[in-house]
């Protein structure tokens, strides 16, 4: 079961993902926060229908656990849009991550990035989240999306 | 022998059973054709999601890949792909593709209309999300989809797939459609019914391992059960979208007749341009269905290159 977070709640974790990754609070005017269980944020589009019973409710972006960690999906989606905190990576390089590399040592002369959650990049395309620190970024891939891909 | 290679030549050599060729080969235009392409295996097909990725930029980076992509002249969005898996792109990781069949596109496409313009929307046998996501994508993601499934442990694909196209308007419900609560009328409602499968050979040759006729009756029942509950969760004017990958008339016809006959219900035909539909049976065995049920489309395996299908738009009665 999910639950509509109030807009006070959901200030803060939508403030949280525009400063992380430097995007327009105006991307999520048009959409609502629901909360689901073990703190899993889902978005979904603003619609006055009421859901029954519901198991999900729009798209999981975000995990509330102490800090505001950003899914897959959200940097999927919106990583067109970030400007900061993101990490180009090779084709070679974002197979293997794909495929369940569970740690990457990031280059050092990485411009616009802190320690913390970042978006790998190949090819000008987010594709998934990592977690940054002293120069190593840990995977965050849910096993479940992690794959064998020949074309990158 | 490469693993296409040995799985054409087990195609060519494909048992049909007797039975199965006694029922269907009075339906059919041609029998020799229809026996030919049971034994072709299917090529993989997708389609581009427009809510994540351009058509254009999508055929840049597949044909980069080695891909030989045949754009579909009655769908835009959906390409047969040969060469390579289209399941083992970057493409399909991210969302901006979807590998599906490109009869199971039908359903959604048949209702782009309405879609269109619907406030709340039903698929009410929904995982994996092939259609679903589609749905989503024709209603450009606004709106509301409600995605039912019964099954609780086939919710997970369900919601891995609308995540993966970036789906916002969709809520997961997971009632027995029978079960399913009363209250709200939906536009659109999509009833991609439980069926013996048996026009999937060409995908699945196991669909003709212990097929026997009666199997029919048993999903019909069901078959029954859920396009009534279907219809009733429609608004007056709605539509309702009927679909098995069935080719037993048991199964379609006589599934769709029996809506007719006891629901303010009416079939619409629906042309798709440059494929080849077939009108629904007027008749069959003891069965005679009312004339509309000739609105309702079957698409035989040899026509379009594709499974065997079957579906039928229906309005509700204002």
């Amino acid at each position: 079961m999910s639950e509509l977070i109030p807009q006070a709640e959901a200030g803060p974790i939508v403030e949280a993902l525009c400063e992380r990754f430097g995007v327009s609070g105006a991307l999520f005017e048009n959409y609502s926060l629901y909360m689901g269980s073990k703190g899993k944020v889902y978005m979904r589009n603003t619609h006055d229908s009421e859901a029954r019973n519901a198991a999900v409710i729009g798209l999981h972006i975000a995990t509330v656990a102490g800090a505001v960690k950003p899914s897959t999906n959200f940097v999927q989606i919106f990583g067109r849009h970030f400007c900061r905190n993101v990490i180009p990576v090779t084709s070679t390089e974002a197979r293997e991550l794909i495929a369940g590399l569970n740690e990457f040592p990031a280059t050092s002369a990485l411009e616009n990035v802190t320690d913390g959650y970042v978006a790998l990049s190949c090819d000008g395309q987010s594709f998934l989240c990592g977690f940054l620190k002293n120069g190593v970024v840990q995977n965050m891939l849910p096993k479940s999306r992690r794959r064998v891909l020949e074309f990158v | 022998m490469t693993p296409e290679q040995t799985e054409i030549a087990k195609a060519k050599t494909l048992e049909i059973p007797e039975l199965y060729l006694e029922r269907y080969a009075p339906l059919v235009d041609d029998v020799d054709k229809f026996v030919a392409s049971m034994r072709t295996p299917l090529a993989k097909a997708f389609r581009v999601n427009p809510l994540r990725a351009e058509v254009a930029d999508v055929q840049d980076r597949m044909a980069r890949y080695g891909a030989e992509l045949t754009q579909c002249q009655w769908y835009s969005d959906a390409f047969v792909c040969e060469g390579i898996d289209p399941n083992a792109t970057m493409q399909s990781f991210l969302g901006h593709i979807y590998v599906q069949e490109l009869t199971s596109m039908l359903p959604p496409l048949i209702a782009r209309d309405e879609l269109t313009s619907a406030d709340l929307v039903l698929d009410a046998c929904a995982a994996p999300g092939s259609k679903t996501t589609q749905i989503a994508a024709l209603m450009r993601d606004e709106g509301a989809l409600f995605a039912n499934e019964p099954n609780f442990g086939r919710t997970r694909s369900l919601k891995g797939n609308l995540a993966r196209c970036g789906i916002f308007n969709a809520t997961i419900t997971n009632y027995d459609l029978l079960q399913f609560p009363a209250g709200l009328q939906f536009d659109v409602v999509f009833v991609d019914a439980p069926c013996s499968a048996d026009g999937t050979v060409r995908k699945s040759p196991s669909a003709l391992r212990n097929w026997r006729p009666e199997r029919s009756l048993k999903y019909m029942n069901l078959q029954k059960q859920l396009i009534r509950k279907g219809f009733e969760l429609l608004r007056p004017g709605g539509a309702l979208v009927y679909s098995t990958c069935s080719l037993s008339p048991m199964e379609n016809e006589v599934v769709v007749d029996f809506l007719l006959r006891n629901f303010p219900a009416t079939v619409e035909w629906t042309p798709l341009p440059y494929f080849h539909l077939t009108p629904g049976l007027s008749e069959w065995e003891e069965h005679t269905f009312r004339p509309e049920i000739k609105r309702a489309a079957r698409i035989w395996p040899h026509h379009n290159d594709t499974n065997g299908f079957f579906f039928a738009k229906i309005r509700k009665s204002e």
